[in-house]
């Protein structure tokens, strides 16, 4: 008996040794099919601002607190936004889908899986969405695409963003700043014109492109440079899968239900005739009104030329004087009062203080000094950063008509660009103590 | 047959060790070929640190597997009674030896201390050839060959961070300014690894450098040359925790420290490298390293490609690893080494890689 143990024993051991190098097996399992997207838990934003969420504040965000995740956690002293928690309450700032109805919550489920699938077999049902044959082979959403980026994304991403995109996975609680939710369908770093034309809009895939291989420099994003091309295309076509549903959702939970607020519980508010109809109509919208229109080339920030000529000191020496200017709010410049970037970036990012952003997280403006660009340090990428805001975190989008010129927007790079070198700033005569 | 099990599965498992080794360079377990200038004298040293070391485990084993198969305890749970090392046969020749117990303490120690100090002594030129600054050639004349010039050694600064190695070159401006045999202000160059510019260019993951280069002495005789391997001077900070930063198949390994700047040097090991003389330095292995060409359908820069038949091989993708285990994506902190063929090709990315940095439009 005792010996039968034993080789029991040993044999469990070499095999599951040998099990662990992971030779032969498949290195890109997919999900079971029996994992559901499910309907999401955590609270939507309603009304109001970012701001009214909570007060700004120096101390940094903590890993650890992931803000919005159960609604009852407002209530809790150590949550930030408690201090403005009653108000929050009072003015029904936040929804909880956990107050939807088994038999909406149910529909909602039914709907958005007919729609989109589950995790192991991800689509877009063309038919229901209403999008044509030439759209899903130009944003590459066919369902062997999904069903392999599926397989990607459970390897290389879930755990941060979690399985449906909503950035809780596992080990997003110990990163700071917090994974993306896509389920806003709001991503920040892009080059799709959001200051002319409609905001918040999707970026195009060569933005998240460019956001999976080279990674998000001072974020925990790292890059995804050494995957093969064909699954940085797979991955592109989930992501933007899991974002059309989150935002299909999102939309759903936030338009179609009213609080009755004696039975605390949402209630169909007849828009549309049922579930179905609103899935369709969002999922449609978020398609065809968004990624459809921000993959389009005509949309990309058109970006004004660079007035300068490279290796001229004093016509950069002036346009950096000028940046200083705008950036301060200087009364000397016309367009001083426009631009004011210390407004939030308090003393050149030095005293940056963090806010809430759309997202209910928290974020802090960039300290210049330091030299860091999330969104990538090439100038065209700080053209498109000053030109078209960043989406969801309250940067403003200085394209506009009538804010800034093009001009200014240069001025304003290449004074950034020099912050961060103490001998350049001398040489060019810029004090920022 | 009794308890005697045992001793088989130890015997077996040392021979599936031994096995295993003996086919590991068949199937591609084993060390990559080495392909800097100090790739052979870290080699000699792991194969002699190895075989002591494998002779003593064959050693130790095979005692052990005798000695478990002889002294096994009976079916009924008797065991056997050993009276002395008489009993064991094979032993007889060095029992008067192990009866004596001083001699075997002497034996021991001895045995073992000298194996140590010949270790100990045997890596010191090569841990100061790979790690000491006053062992390095001035990077500032390292092509200086008499009274030739192929310029500086190419520097970058490695800035490693959970979980991905983001690496600063110098511009293209200061970069051709720096390998001109003419040179004289090298403020700038010192003052590299320290302090960044604003026209420093920054890729991730990927290091660049070139394999060898040539000096043409008299430009009158463009024939009578001598190539010269080119040395890379690499400034390795962490942003936050210790990462490590390895080549292995340039037998680099270096810690990167929080809050430290800490250099690393190597060289490649020239393909063709001649001396003024014209004689070849038989140690350096006489192969091309060279790992990377332009790609007209990718718009980039393409590794992994072998130098000789110009397809991809697998044998020349050059990792650049983290090597000290620095958190749940360790394991994905992993770059690329890409070797140019030479200065120019080199020249040729680094110009791509400006153009790319300073985007405009």
């Amino acid at each position: 008996m005792k010996k039968l143990f034993c080789s029991l024993l040993i044999g469990t051991a070499a095999t599951s040794l040998f099990m662990l190098t992971g030779c032969g097996l498949d290195q890109h399992p997919a999900y079971s099919p029996g994992i559901e997207f499910g309907v999401r838990l955590d609270p939507i934003i309603m009304v109001g601002t970012a701001a009214d969420l909570g007060d700004d504040r120096f101390e940094p965000d903590r890993p650890g607190v992931l803000p919005l995740v159960k609604y009852d956690d407002i209530f809790k002293p150590e949550h930030p936004m408690y201090a403005k928690s009653a108000k929050i309450a009072e003015r029904e700032m936040l929804r909880d889908p956990a107050n939807l109805t088994e038999k909406d919550r149910k529909e909602l489920v039914d709907a958005l899986k007919a729609h989109f699938g589950t995790p192991a077999n991800p689509t877009i049902n063309a038919k229901l969405t209403g999008i044509d044959e030439a759209t899903v082979k130009q944003l590459q959403l066919d369902d062997a695409t999904l069903a392999e980026g599926s397989t990607r994304y459970r390897v290389h991403c879930m755990h941060c963003h979690g399985v449906p995109g909503d950035g809780r996975g596992p080990t997003a609680r110990w990163i700071n700043p917090h994974p993306r939710d896509f389920r806003q369908g709001v991503f920040k770093f892009q080059s799709v014109d959001q200051a002319t034309d409609g905001q918040n809009r999707p970026p195009s895939r060569g933005d998240l492109e460019r956001t999976l291989r080279q990674g998000l420099e001072g974020t925990a994003m790292p890059t995804f440079g050494i995957l093969p091309d064909r699954d940085i295309d797979t991955l592109i076509s989930y992501v933007m899968v899991l974002s059309i549903r989150g935002k299909t959702e999102y939309e759903i939970i936030k338009g179609c239900y009213d609080f009755d607020n004696k039975a605390k519980m949402l209630v169909w508010n007849g828009v549309f005739p049922d579930t179905k109809a609103a899935a369709q109509f969002f999922s449609n919208q978020t398609i065809m009104d968004g990624w459809k229109v921000a993959n389009d080339p005509a949309r990309k920030i058109k970006v004004y030329p660079y007035p300068y000529k490279d290796g001229d000191v004093d016509a950069l020496k002036k346009s950096v004087m000028l940046g200083q200017q705008l950036f301060t709010g200087s009364k000397e410049h016309p367009r001083g009062d426009k631009a004011n970037c210390k407004q939030c970036h308090d003393d050149y990012g030095r005293q940056a203080r963090f806010k809430f952003d759309e997202w209910g997280t928290f974020v802090r403006p960039n300290n210049f000094t330091q030299g860091t660009f999330r969104g990538g340090r090439r100038p065209v990428d700080m053209y498109y950063r000053i030109h078209s805001g960043i989406n969801g975190s309250g940067m403003a989008r200085f394209g506009k008509a009538g804010v800034l010129e093009g001009q200014d927007i240069w001025d304003l790079i290449n004074f950034i660009t020099v912050l961060s070198y103490p001998p350049m700033r001398d040489k060019l005569g810029i004090r920022i103590d | 047959m009794g308890n005697k099990g045992w001793s088989i599965l130890f015997g077996v498992v040392m021979l599936a060790c031994a096995l295993s080794f003996a086919v590991a360079p068949m199937m591609g377990w084993w060390l990559p070929r080495g392909e800097s200038s100090h790739a052979w004298d870290v080699d000699f040293l792991f194969y002699v640190i190895f075989w002591i070391v494998a002779f003593f485990f064959i050693l130790t084993e095979a005692v052990l597997v005798i000695f478990l198969w002889l002294y096994a305890s009976n079916p009924d749970g008797k065991r056997p009674v050993s009276e002395s090392a008489e009993a064991v046969g094979f032993m007889k020749p060095v029992t008067g030896f192990l009866n004596n117990e001083h001699r075997i303490e002497l034996a021991w120690t001895f045995i073992p201390s000298v194996i140590l100090l010949y270790i100990a002594f045997a890596q010191v030129s090569a841990w100061a050839d790979i790690k000491y600054a006053a062992r390095q050639k001035d990077p500032w004349k390292s092509a200086t060959v008499g009274k030739t010039d192929g310029g500086a050694a190419l520097q970058m600064a490695v800035s490693a961070r959970q979980f991905e190695w983001r690496v600063r070159y110098p511009s293209v401006e200061r970069f051709k300014k720096w390998m001109d045999p003419k040179r004289t202000d090298k403020s700038d160059y010192d003052s590299f690894g320290k302090a960044p510019q604003a026209d420093d260019i920054y890729v991730v993951n990927e290091i660049h450098f070139w394999e060898d280069y040539k000096i043409t002495p008299d430009q009158n005789k463009p024939n009578d040359h001598v190539w010269r391997h080119n040395s890379v001077v690499v400034y390795l900070t962490t942003r936050d925790v210790i990462h490590s930063f390895n080549l292995p198949n340039f037998r680099v390994k270096q810690d990167a420290l929080p809050g430290k700047m800490i250099p690393v040097w190597f060289r490649t090991a020239a393909s063709r490298v001649e001396k003024m003389d014209g004689k070849i330095d038989e140690r350096y292995p006489l192969h091309k390293t060279h790992n990377c060409k332009w790609d007209n359908d990718k718009n980039r820069y393409v590794d992994g490609i072998n130098p000789d038949s110009g397809e991809k091989d697998n044998a020349f993708i050059f990792d650049l690893a983290c090597a000290e285990l620095c958190g749940w994506g360790h394991y994905r902190m992993i770059g690329r080494a890409f070797v140019h063929k030479d200065q120019a090709d080199f020249l040729n990315w680094l110009e791509i890689a400006e153009k790319e940095n300073r985007k405009r439009e």
